[in-house]
C-alpha cells in the first residue's frame, strides 16, 4: 500500500470574482521511502495540493471532492482534533518562505522547543531542550547556536532550523514547498544534500513542491508535472527527463538552461495558462499546444499509462518529440 | 570595436555606524565594490554573477551613477563620467538605462501603459508632437512583441501578467534607444516559460539595435545562455572573468568551480559530485586579508592569506585572481 494516495482531489477557492478550481482531479501516489516532486509554474495548484494534503487550506478554500489516503485512512473525513494528531507527527510541512517566518524576538532554540511542546503536551521542558539540540545537530547546525536569534542565522541556517522543527515529531512524510527558493546556489546545494541525507538516515518519504525542474532532477525519485490544476504527466524521474511524453513537459524541459552540455536554443510555448475560473472544456493546454487537434478541444484526455509506471494525459503523446 | 563602457578600479564604500550614538558610535565601511575593472563592447552582454551580497547590484548601479563611486573611473563611450554632477549626467541618461528585477514594483500602479511609456519620452524631449509620441509608443510596443499595441496602451500594470510587465519595463528603456542597459536579475521573478521568451526578446533586440548590456544574475546556467562574457564576483571583487566558454567550461578559480558544481542540472542522469566549500561568506564589514576566498578555500596556503591576488590573464579572454589556478 502506498503511504500517501491522493485520489481525484478537487479544491476550489471562493473569491469575490468567482470560484477558482485550483486543483481539479489530481491523483498522486507516494510510496514509503521515495521522494515525489510536484513541478509546475506559479498558479498551477501545486501549493494547494500540499496544503490540502494536510487540510491546512485558507478559510476561503474547500476540498470539494476526492480522497486523501494516509496509510489507508481517509484524511478528508477526519475532524480537526484528529488532524492535529496527524499533522507534524505523521505528515510535516515546511511552508514556502518558512525561514522568514521565524519570530525575530525569540531565540531559535526556544521556537523549536515550543513546537515540540505544543505537539507533546506531557513532555518535560528539559527533554524538549535536549531534543532540540539533537535536531539541530541532525540538520548540521551547531547546537550551541540554539541560543541565537533568527537574525544571527544565515539564510541556509534558518532553512535548516525550519527543517529541524518540521522533523521534531518524527514524521513519516515531509512536504517541502519550494525549500530552496531565495537561497544562494551554494547554500541550495547544501540544503539539497541535507535533504537527501535525512531521507537516507531517517527513512523519510518526501514531497517536494517546486517550479524548478533541475531541483527535482537532483532529489526526487518520482515526478508529477502539473498544469492548470491537473497532473499532465507523472512517472519515474529518469523516465520523465529522458523521454517526456507530454508537450507541456517538453516545453518546460526546453525552458531550463543547463550549465553542462551544448547550449541549445530555448523554446517556449506562446500564450498563458488559462483562467481557472473558467477553464477550457477540452485539454487545458489546447490553446498553446503545437500538437493540438480538434478532439483535444472537445474532450479532455485522461491520464493513460504510456509506458510502465509512466502516465501522460495527451492524445498525441506518440507524436511529441 | 569600441567599448561602450569601461570601468577601471571602481570602488564603492558605504558607511555603517556601529555602537551607541554619541557615546561609542564609530563608522565602519562596507566595501561593496572593491577595485573592479571591466569593459563592455557594443552588441555584447557581460554577465556579472555571484551570490547575494557579493556586490553585483551595487556595481550595476554605480556604473549608471545611481550611486556615486568612491574612487575609480567610469568611461561611457570614451567620456569620463565618474565625477559628473546629476545635471551634467542628464545628457547621457537616455543612453544608459536600467531594467529592474521586480516588474511588480518597478511600474507605477496608478499609470497606464501609455503614461508609463510617455514619461521617458517627455523627460528627454524626444517627440515634438503628440502624434509622434504615440507613434513611438506603438512602435516600441511592437518591438517588445506586445501586439496588437492598441490592446495594451490603456491597460494598468495590475491587468498585465509578469511577463507582459517586464516587456513594458523593457519598452520603457528601449524607447530611448539606449547604448547601455544594466539589467538587474530581469527574469528571476518570472516563470520558466515566460522567462525564456523575455530573454530571447532581450537577445533579439540586442542583435537589432546593438546595445551593450550588463546582465546581473545569480543563475549561472542562465548567464551561460544569455551572456557573451561572464565575470564572477566574490565579496566585492571580480575573481574571474572571460568568455562564457572559458569561465563556465574551464573555470580556474576554486570559487567559480564550487559555484558551478553547485548548480543543479535538469537531467537526473548527469548528477555529479559537488565540490564542497566550508562555511559561509564572511561579513563584508570585516573582509579577510589576502584573497577574500581563503577562509573557505580548500587549497589556501600562507601566500593566499597574506598576499592579495590580482586578475591575471591565463588565456586569450580568461582572467583569474588565483595564483594557484594551475596547481589545482
Amino acid at each position: 500500500m502506498a503511504l500517501i494516495e491522493i485520489k481525484q482531489l478537487k479544491t476550489s477557492y471562493y473569491t469575490p470574482e468567482g470560484t477558482v478550481n485550483a486543483v481539479d482531479g489530481v491523483t498522486l501516489r507516494l510510496e514509503r521511502g521515495s521522494a515525489l516532486g510536484i513541478v509546475g509554474e506559479s498558479g498551477c495548484g501545486k501549493t494547494t495540493v500540499a496544503l490540502a494534503s494536510m487540510k491546512l487550506l485558507p478559510a476561503n478554500a474547500r476540498i470539494t471532492d476526492g480522497k486523501i489516503m494516509l496509510d489507508g485512512e481517509n484524511l478528508i473525513t477526519k475532524t480537526e482534533e484528529e488532524m492535529n494528531q496527524i499533522r507534524w507527527k505523521r505528515i510535516s510541512l515546511v511552508f514556502q518562505g518558512a525561514m522568514n517566518a521565524l519570530n525575530p524576538v525569540f531565540k531559535v532554540g526556544d521556537q523549536i522547543v515550543e513546537a515540540i511542546l505544543t505537539h507533546n503536551k506531557h513532555m518535560a521542558k528539559s527533554e524538549a531542550t535536549n531534543r532540540t539540540r539533537e535536531l539541530l545537530e541532525l540538520v548540521g547546525v551547531d547546537p550551541s547556536r540554539a541560543q541565537d536569534y533568527p537574525h544571527e542565522f544565515s539564510g541556509g541556517m534558518k532553512q535548516r532550523a525550519v527543517i529541524a522543527m518540521a522533523l521534531s515529531c518524527n514524521p513519516d512524510v515531509l512536504v517541502a514547498d519550494e525549500p530552496t527558493t531565495a537561497l544562494d546556489v551554494i547554500t541550495q546545494g547544501r540544503i539539497l544534500a541535507l535533504i537527501r541525507d535525512l531521507q537516507a538516515k531517517l527513512g523519510l518519504s518526501l514531497i517536494i513542491i517546486t517550479h524548478d525542474l533541475s531541483l527535482t532532477a537532483e532529489v526526487c525519485t518520482e515526478v508529477a508535472i502539473m498544469y492548470a490544476g491537473k497532473i499532465v504527466e507523472s512517472g519515474k524521474t529518469d523516465d520523465i527527463y529522458s523521454e517526456p511524453f507530454h508537450p507541456y513537459t517538453h516545453a518546460l524541459l526546453a525552458a531550463f538552461p543547463s550549465i553542462v552540455g551544448p547550449i541549445r536554443k530555448m523554446e517556449t510555448l506562446a500564450g498563458f495558462p488559462p483562467d481557472l475560473r473558467n477553464p477550457p472544456s477540452g485539454c487545458r493546454l489546447f490553446p498553446r499546444c503545437p500538437y493540438a487537434e480538434e478532439r483535444c478541444n472537445q474532450k479532455e484526455p485522461e491520464l493513460e499509462e504510456a509506458a510502465p509506471g509512466h502516465f501522460v494525459a495527451c492524445y498525441n503523446w506518440r507524436q511529441v518529440r | 570595436m569600441e567599448e561602450t563602457l569601461v570601468v577601471q578600479d571602481l570602488e564603492k564604500r558605504f558607511p555603517v555606524s556601529r555602537g551607541i550614538p554619541f557615546i561609542s558610535a564609530k563608522t565602519l565601511w562596507v566595501r561593496a565594490v572593491d577595485r573592479v575593472s571591466f569593459g563592455i563592447k557594443r552588441n555584447e552582454i557581460l554577465g556579472l554573477a555571484g551570490e547575494s551580497g557579493c556586490g553585483k547590484t551595487t556595481t550595476g548601479r554605480t556604473v549608471l551613477k545611481l550611486f556615486e563611486p568612491t574612487s575609480g573611473k567610469i568611461l561611457f563611450e570614451g567620456n569620463d563620467i565618474t565625477n559628473l554632477k546629476p545635471s551634467a549626467m542628464k545628457q547621457y541618461r537616455p543612453y544608459m538605462q536600467m531594467v529592474f528585477q521586480d516588474p511588480y514594483r518597478s511600474l507605477n500602479p496608478r499609470k497606464n501603459v501609455m503614461s508609463i511609456l510617455s514619461l521617458p519620452i517627455d523627460t528627454h524631449n524626444l517627440a515634438s508632437t503628440r502624434t509622434e509620441k504615440i507613434e513611438m509608443i506603438m512602435k516600441v510596443l511592437e518591438e517588445v512583441r506586445l501586439h496588437p499595441p492598441e490592446r495594451y496602451v490603456y491597460k494598468y500594470p495590475h491587468e498585465l501578467s509578469g511577463g507582459e510587465r517586464q516587456r513594458i519595463a523593457l519598452a520603457k528603456v528601449l524607447v530611448l534607444s539606449p547604448k547601455l542597459i544594466v539589467a538587474d536579475e530581469p527574469v528571476s521573478m518570472l516563470d520558466a516559460l515566460v522567462r525564456i521568451s523575455v530573454l530571447d526578446l532581450l537577445l533579439d533586440l540586442k542583435k537589432k539595435t546593438g546595445f551593450a548590456c550588463l546582465f546581473i544574475t545569480h543563475d549561472l546556467a542562465l548567464a551561460r545562455y544569455t551572456c557573451d562574457r561572464i565575470g564572477i564576483m566574490y565579496l566585492g571583487k571580480i575573481i574571474e572573468i572571460g568568455s562564457k566558454d572559458a569561465v563556465i567550461s574551464q573555470p580556474a578559480h576554486p570559487y567559480t568551480k564550487a559555484l558551478i558544481s553547485a548548480v543543479p542540472i535538469p537531467n537526473p542522469s548527469a548528477r555529479k559530485v559537488q565540490l564542497q566549500v566550508k562555511g559561509d561568506v564572511p561579513s563584508p564589514l570585516n573582509t579577510p586579508p589576502g584573497c577574500p576566498f581563503h577562509p573557505r578555500c580548500p587549497y589556501a596556503d600562507d601566500r593566499c592569506r597574506e598576499e592579495e591576488q590580482q586578475l591575471t590573464r591565463i588565456d586569450t579572454d580568461h582572467y583569474v585572481a588565483c595564483y594557484k589556478y594551475n596547481l589545482i
